[in-house]
């Protein structure tokens, strides 16, 4: 399908009421969670998951897909204005915003925040919209054994790349893909870990262990910090407006912020906290006065702003067009997609059109959404950063409750919901992060499918996973992360 | 911080022993026919290993509990999950409207510093709004109150 008629076709379900008002929903839920510290991303969209399954397949995506970028537009204000990051992504605008704050600045940061994220936002999804459709194409030439081998890469770098220890990661993968295989085996029809369960059949439910592990988890942990009693400054229109020279130094870091965004975005496991980083040190190294960042600079909020937004879009190219997600979110999106009975995949494009355009045409309306909720309207989220937020805990978990109850009707999934988050706190005593967990849990069956497929296919044969060029280096790239994984900590040790 | 660690190793190695355990009663099958016990036993293999590297070699406290943080959040943790048990006892016995409220109630016991009668103010208004979200928008099939 033309680009042409694919505008078309999205409009025309974009511009769906129900579309409109759940994508402005989307980005409003997405904005509060980002401001408001302690909740993040994961969380906001694993409570609204059980909600989603009344909506139609698309709207559910547009509604989850808005409050995951809103996060990101929230996170950077609360970053600038307080020096608290309410997502981890947003560590990076705090660097050099809130030092614009102090300088009276802050205004203007959070005006350029907005703009970077617009610009990195709609720069990430042109790369989605030009590579979608060649990525499709390859994905339809790919054999059983690459997508194991891809997805296994997916989980790997989810788990070995971000902070903290990989090889906890490496084992919080593992014990999700077990999790994944409760339940019904589909190939054999036997009954695996059930323990005589009747409701375990269909396998664990993904809302009660995406709540579990993202709210219930979450909220122990924050609701018992003491509160931080924060004023903002207020912040008035007229000092928002930049300078000509700030909106002449943002510009350059903006676009290449959203090219290192979008890179990044696009590969397995590595996402937008890191492009973050990435470009911030980019433009950190090319700038002719280094010694700027870290005390008001404009090159650096652009950057990660930009970079962060485009990671976002270009995040949707593995998950719509293969079928394998690179995140935690993502992959709570396609279990979402799953559960209305979509399977994502190389002919998603094909056979849901209307769904694909859709997305990136209200992917266009949320950003709008969110310039005029960040710059016309940024006064409310401020009032909102010294309301008494922690109120809200007690509420979210009886959210939480029905929203595991409400899937089958069956307190059953409420029990499930109370033990993987008991679960989910005990093991981040420890240091596992939940992440590589879901991502196990939802890559788990299409792994083992395609694994029994591969293996049937070369009649046991290992040789199917060095048969050509992609093979090899997927195989190559799994080895070399894993060999990271337990060699970096031996050779920290040593220095 | 590094017990921490060796004891987060030998937990994944307890949990891929036991994962191995039940997986090799069920039919393993052969590499060009797996069978339903396959892939759970290469995954509790998978668990022992790392949990043995982690015992071993892992140095990394990124995340690891200080003994006061545990400590600080235990209440929350009592709190929350007593409220979570009693929506699931009570949902399908007593109604929407006083399982809401009793479990907002003993959630809000997670956090210190609020006083009874707001606890009973935020409870009644998250029962409030539970039956606005949950009953009459989302028509879920329960009760208001009784069975």
């Amino acid at each position: 399908m033309g680009l042409i008629d694919g505008l078309t076709l999205g409009i025309g379900v974009a511009l769906s009421w129900a579309n409109v008002l759940y994508c402005f929903l989307g980005v409003l839920i997405g904005t509060f969670v980002g401001v408001i510290p302690g909740v993040g991303a994961l969380a906001a969209i694993s409570m609204v998951l059980p909600l989603s399954f009344y909506l139609d397949p698309t709207t559910a995506i547009v509604l989850l897909a808005g409050i995951y970028y809103g996060t990101v537009y929230g996170g950077s204000t609360a970053a600038i204005l307080l020096n608290l990051p309410g997502v981890p992504s947003a560590a990076v605008a705090c660097l050099d915003g809130y030092p614009m704050t102090k300088q009276g600045r802050g205004g203007v940061a959070l005006f350029l925040t907005t703009i970077a994220s617009f610009v990195g936002s709609m720069l990430g999804l042109a790369a989605l919209v030009f590579f979608a459709d060649a990525i499709s194409d390859i994905g339809l030439s790919l054999r059983p054994a690459d997508y194991f081998l891809l997805m296994t890469l997916g989980l790997v770098a989810a788990a070995a790349i971000p902070t903290g220890s990989p090889l906890k990661g490496l084992a919080m993968v593992f014990i999700g893909l077990a999790m994944g295989t409760v339940g019904t085996d589909i190939a054999t029809g036997m009954a695996r870990f059930t323990f005589g369960v009747p409701e375990l059949l269909d396998g664990l439910s993904l809302v009660a262990l995406a709540m579990g592990l993202f709210g219930i988890s979450e909220v122990i942990a924050t609701s018992s910090l003491p509160r931080q009693q924060t004023q903002a400054q207020a912040i008035t229109l007229r000092s928002m407006v930049p300078t000509r020279t700030d909106l002449r130094q943002g510009a350059a870091p903006m676009v290449r912020g959203a090219g290192i965004g979008g890179l990044f975005g696009a590969l397995p496991g590595v996402g937008g906290t890191i492009a973050c980083f990435i470009s911030y040190a980019t433009e950190k190294r090319i700038s002719r006065h280094p010694e700027k960042f870290g005390h008001g600079a404009v090159e650096g909020i652009c950057a990660s702003e930009s970079a962060n937004n485009s990671a976002i879009q270009t995040a949707f190219i593995p998950s719509l067009t293969l079928g394998i997600p690179g995140d935690a979110v993502m992959a709570l999106m396609l279990g979402a997609l799953i559960i209305h009975g979509i399977t994502p995949g190389p002919l998603l494009i094909e056979q849901q059109p209307g769904m694909f355009w859709g997305l990136v045409v209200s992917f266009i309306l949320g950003n709008i959404f969110l310039v005029i909720l960040n710059i016309p309207l940024i006064g409310i989220w401020l009032k909102l950063l010294s309301i008494p937020y922690h109120l809200m805990f007690p509420a979210i978990i009886v959210f939480i409750c029905f929203g595991a109850y409400s899937v089958n009707g069956n307190p059953f999934d409420v029990w499930v919901l109370g033990g993987l988050g008991a679960l989910g706190w005990l093991l981040s005593l420890f240091g596992f992060q939940p992440a590589p967990l879901l991502l196990g849990f939802i890559l788990g069956p299409m792994i083992e499918e395609n694994l029994r497929r591969a293996l049937q296919l070369s009649r046991g044969n290992f040789g199917t996973f060095v048969h050509d060029g992609l093979s090899i280096s997927l195989t190559l790239a799994i080895a070399a992360l894993i060999a990271m994984a337990i060699l970096r900590p031996l050779l920290s040790r040593r220095s | 911080m590094i017990r921490m660690n060796q004891l987060a190793g030998a937990l994944c190695l307890v949990a891929g022993l036991a994962l191995a355990g039940l997986a090799s009663a069920m039919p393993i099958g052969s590499l060009s026919r797996m069978g339903p016990g396959f892939l759970p036993l290469a995954i509790a293999v998978g668990l022992c290993v790392i949990g043995i590297c982690i015992a071993l070699f892992d140095r990394d406290a990124t995340g690891i509990a200080a003994p006061d943080q545990v400590r600080s959040q235990l209440r929350a943790f009592v709190a929350v999950l007593a409220a979570v048990a009693a929506f699931a006892l009570l949902i399908d016995r007593i109604g929407l409207v006083p399982t809401s409220a009793l479990s907002a109630f003993i959630a809000s016991f997670a956090m210190r510093d609020i006083t009874a009668t707001a606890r009973l103010t935020l409870s009644a208004a998250i029962a409030v709004i539970c039956v606005a979200i949950f009953y009459y928008g989302l028509r879920l099939p329960v009760s208001l109150i009784g069975a």
